[in-house]
């Protein structure tokens, strides 16, 4: 059992842009309403304007620690390793919520409120958040 | 739906327990024919089958023949909104008397959550599952930080919820924990899982079968020697809502609309509550719901608990039978089969006495980077 089993990136679906922006050149995209600026993530329709004037625009990755958990058991064989680890729902200073792996930080040293951002140039698969 | 419109007039629990080793479809024929000897009725008399769950062998085990088979699987909210869909099939004339089932075997390996062909993929929760978000405790653990950042809450509040709940279940020969104290020391020493959960903040699976026969108040007049529970109110919520609003995390799913429809059609009020059974997979649970539901302010749970709040003799009853953490896991059920018991008097050492309401909730549902999805209440009474 892999995590790769358990949530596979599925290329195809709505939410591919942002994936490609980030595993080609670590760009942090969100869906953003063109009429009125709302972002959103993942892939969602605008409440007010519909999908037509829904655009991936590129923003910089940070916001603060809304919550978060530390994992003290794993779940699966290859995580074993890992814990503890962090996780936590970054809201994005756009006004989304975005879950992410912390790190940079340990664990017992996390709190809410926090002012994260993502981390560039480590190869990261999955964009992680570190304390800005 | 009218106060009192629908009546449960059949009630079938099996043997609730771990590793039972038994099919879950066995479980749930077990259950249906607890359910009908209850009712004292006989098969033929049901015209309509909701499963709480979704498959095709159900029927022809179970010797059904109605005129339709609903699956609905909207998580802990799966058994309420099955009899919310239940009702709607009487009153639109659809049936007269459906059978609304559960029968599941998760600790005898029938539902290992990740995916396949009996699980609902429970365990992980979309992309955050890359990064090792991976559990229904490390969702609702996410609820507890938050409120223990925004409120004050401990790590012994939450205790004081795991030891109210056992010292209602340890006088219980239905709980798993039967004859099983613990103290908040026992608690605060106990593993730590997902912080701020430990091992005694969450249930444990457990398998077991429950069914349930509704029929309108009506028909349930003219069954001799039964005893009837009525639905007085119904209503639902949809954590969506709070997505979209962006404030996830200090709700527990949408309450508010589930409880203000449930409460307009009982026309009833929080006082005229005698017991409240709610979904309670952790601890954070009990203390949000008793919150949002308003028998106490906001972040105010954990004192409210600790200060005998949810214990036979305190505010409101909660639990009686040690819920889904010291009492069994039968999903959406353990709450209604809690209820049941509270208004039939028999609950034996933690009955309530002279029950005559009781709220019921159902929570959950993995929604992914939504975290929880739907939420239902329920408002039953004794009489009609």
């Amino acid at each position: 059992m892999s995590i790769d089993t358990i949530a596979p990136l599925i290329k195809a679906d709505p939410d591919a842009p942002f994936w490609e922006a980030w595993t080609s050149d670590q760009r942090f995209l969100l869906h953003r309403c063109g009429i009125c600026g709302r972002h959103d993530w993942p892939a969602t329709c605008c409440q007010t304007h519909g999908m037509s004037a829904m655009e991936w625009v590129d923003t910089p990755g940070a916001g603060v620690i809304d919550t978060f958990t530390i994992f003290h058991r794993a779940y699966i064989k290859e995580l074993a390793s890992e814990v503890p680890y962090t996780v936590a729902v970054v809201r994005l200073d756009e006004g989304p919520y975005f879950h992410t792996r912390l790190v940079g930080i340990a664990p017992d040293a996390v709190k809410s409120g926090m002012r994260v951002c993502i981390r560039t140039g480590a190869g990261d698969a999955f964009p992680l958040f570190v304390p800005e | 739906m009218k106060s009192g419109s629908i009546a449960i007039v059949g009630m079938g629990v099996t043997h609730q327990g771990r590793a039972l080793g038994t099919l879950d479809v066995d479980l749930r024929r077990q259950a249906l024919e607890l359910a009908l000897a209850d009712a004292g009725l006989q098969r033929d008399a049901i015209d309509g089958y909701i499963h709480a769950s979704h498959e095709r062998e159900d029927l022809r085990y179970l010797g059904l023949s109605p005129n339709f088979s609903w699956p609905v699987q909207t998580g802990g909210a799966t058994a309420p909104s099955s009899f919310i869909m239940a009702a709607g099939a009487i009153l639109s004339g659809q049936a007269e008397m459906v059978a609304c089932a559960y029968g599941m075997a998760p600790s005898s390996g029938g539902m290992p959550g990740f995916g396949g062909k009996t699980s609902f993929g429970s365990l992980s929760y979309g992309y955050p599952a890359r990064v090792g978000m991976i559990g229904a405790a490390s969702a609702h653990a996410l609820h507890a930080r938050w409120h223990m950042d925004h409120y004050g809450t401990t790590s012994r509040h939450l205790g004081a919820v795991a030891v109210q709940l056992r010292n209602h279940a340890l006088h219980r020969t239905d709980a798993i924990t039967y004859g099983q104290p613990i103290t908040i020391e026992d608690h605060q020493a106990s593993a730590m899982v997902v912080d701020p959960f430990r091992m005694l903040d969450c249930c444990r699976d457990t398998d077991g079968g429950a069914v349930f026969l509704l029929t309108s108040a009506e028909r349930a007049r003219s069954l001799p020697g039964i005893h009837p529970i009525y639905i007085h109110g119904a209503g639902t919520g949809h954590n969506i809502g709070n997505w979209h609003r962006r404030d996830v995390y200090s709700h527990h799913d949408d309450i508010a609309p589930a409880a203000a429809r449930a409460f307009a059609q009982a026309g009833l009020t929080l006082d005229d509550i005698d017991t409240a059974q709610f979904y309670d997979p952790f601890t954070i649970s009990i203390i949000m719901q008793l919150e949002h539901y308003g028998f106490c302010k906001p972040g105010q749970g954990g004192p409210f608990v600790a200060d005998g709040g949810i214990a036979l003799d305190g505010r409101i009853p909660a639990n009686t039978g040690g819920g889904q953490i010291s009492g069994f896991y039968a999903a959406g059920f353990t709450p209604i089969i809690e209820a049941m018991k509270q208004l039939r008097g028999q609950s034996g050492p933690t009955q309530v006495k002279d029950a005559e309401f009781a709220l019921v909730s159902g929570h959950g549902l993995n929604g992914g980077v939504q975290n929880t999805w739907s939420h239902a209440t329920l408002i039953l009474g004794a009489q009609p």
